[in-house]
């Protein structure tokens, strides 16, 4: 009879639990079914050979197949992964080198001032390889379960139609080339990377009196600490473009119309943190209109006038440009 | 390259797996627990793997398919399955199904087998 436990406990433990006890209850009686009065080891033993595989019969238990990322997406999931795990890396990479740099940690020893950077590498080596694979794994989540690629979407009642097909002129000049989504999630891990992890490294380096560096960080950490959240949430709107832009490969509707929403609401949050004074270190403008022998009053006073409004501009020109550009070879002449 | 009789070998197993259900169906306007199932099968030469007929008639009993119960009079408890309302109008649907199916896969069979004929 042991051995009938065993076989029970091994199918039933990989089902949902809810319909464990049910379902080991019924798969018993079923097996003791199979067997005469008072069986012998043997005939335990054959019956359990006759079910067959635990994990095979659990399998058949299972209502739908659950799994995080299917066959059809399989192969592009393995793509994107390696793509964005490389650019993670040397993103972190980057960071850390420079980061290193700027501020080498005192060591009495060579050996010690290459082991701290050697672990410092490894370690930047994981977190890229961590940071990219668990967001790009998101992303293909979210494309399994709501099935947008494939035209239908369960959820909203829509059903793919031949309409889509229009899209579908690659020859033109719509075509998205891999350099440029590579070069553009690349600057967006890098912004996002050095804002999350390292935005002391953004900073005012000036030779002290001393000799010595001294540094000037531009943020207020703790103030941009608030906006971390809103930073990553569009750094994973980014990749989900990346991945669309990726696996497309030439820009539809969809996706034009995703990069305008996406430039615009970048153009916002840029506008908001420009305009936030708690969230620039005063000691950074003060050091800059030293610098500049300037007075700092009248300096701060260039920052908010000036400073501030021809970034925005610069920033809303080129987002305006790039939506422009996009919304033409997206909504363009369809061939 | 697949040897021919392997996939021979799997095509055979999906044209059985989707006639499964209308099989067991059929069988259950009687009560029937999962063990006298596969032996009535055995009798009438359609062998089915117990490991495959009892996550079915789960799955039928999770459909509303089939209506079961526990008969405890014995010294086994053993779980008897029987169709239900729904599980009887489905069955009626899917041999219809199943009888215009075949009548056409027959007829084309048929033609093409008087051509080879000629």
């Amino acid at each position: 009879m042991k051995m009938i436990d065993q076989y029970v406990y091994a199918v039933t433990k990989y089902l949902p639990a809810d319909s464990r006890e049910d379902v080991g209850k019924e798969l018993r009686a079923n097996i003791e079914d199979m067997l005469p009065d008072e069986p012998t080891e043997d005939e335990v033993y054959q019956v359990l050979k006759k079910l067959g595989s635990p994990i095979k019969l659990a399998d058949e238990y299972i209502p739908q197949k659950r799994y995080l990322i299917g066959p059809g997406y399989y192969d592009r999931y393995i793509m994107t992964l390696k793509t964005v795990i490389g650019i993670c890396i040397v993103v972190f990479i980057s960071l850390e080198m420079i980061s290193w740099i700027s501020n080498p940690e005192i060591t009495d020893s060579l050996s010690g001032y290459l082991a701290g950077m050697i672990s410092g590498l490894i370690s930047a080596v994981l977190e890229g390889a961590i940071q990219g694979a668990l967001w790009v794994t998101l992303v293909f989540v979210i494309l399994e379960k709501t099935g947008i690629e494939s035209g239908d979407i369960p959820i909203l009642n829509k059903k793919w139609s031949p309409d889509e097909l229009k899209d579908m002129s690659v020859q033109g000049n719509n075509r998205i080339t891999r350099g440029e989504t590579v070069i553009s999630l690349f600057m967006t891990v890098l912004f996002t990377a050095l804002l999350y992890f390292k935005p002391h490294l953004i900073a005012l380096y000036l030779k002290g009196e001393s000799g010595n560096t001294e540094i000037f960080p531009l943020f207020q950490s703790d103030r941009l600490r608030i906006y971390i959240p809103v930073i990553l949430l569009f750094t994973v709107l980014q990749l989900g473009m990346f991945i669309g832009k990726f696996m497309k490969g030439y820009w539809n509707r969809p996706l034009s119309a995703a990069n305008a929403a996406y430039n615009m609401a970048s153009c916002i949050l840029i506008a908001v943190m420009l305009t936030d004074k708690l969230l620039f270190n005063q000691e950074f403008f003060t050091r800059m209109a030293l610098y500049l022998n300037e007075t700092p009053k009248h300096y701060m006073a260039l920052w908010e006038n000036r400073i501030i409004w021809v970034i925005l501009g610069i920033f809303v020109v080129i987002a305006v440009w790039d939506s422009i550009a996009v919304w033409i070879k997206g909504f363009g002449k369809k061939g | 390259m697949e040897s021919i009789e392997n996939i021979v070998n799997s095509l055979t197993v999906e044209l059985k797996r989707g006639s499964l259900v209308l099989l067991v169906l059929s069988q259950l306007r009687k009560n029937e627990y999962g063990y006298s199932l596969v032996q009535k099968l055995e009798e009438k030469n359609i062998p089915v793997e117990a490991g495959t007929l009892y996550p079915l008639l789960r799955r039928l009993e999770k459909q509303n398919l089939l209506i079961s119960e526990w008969d405890t009079s014995e010294s086994r408890p053993r779980k008897f399955y029987r169709l239900s309302k729904e599980g009887e109008e489905v069955f009626i649907k899917l041999k219809k199904e199943w009888n215009s199916l075949s009548k056409q896969l027959d007829s084309v069979l048929r033609e093409e087998e008087e051509n080879e004929n000629d």
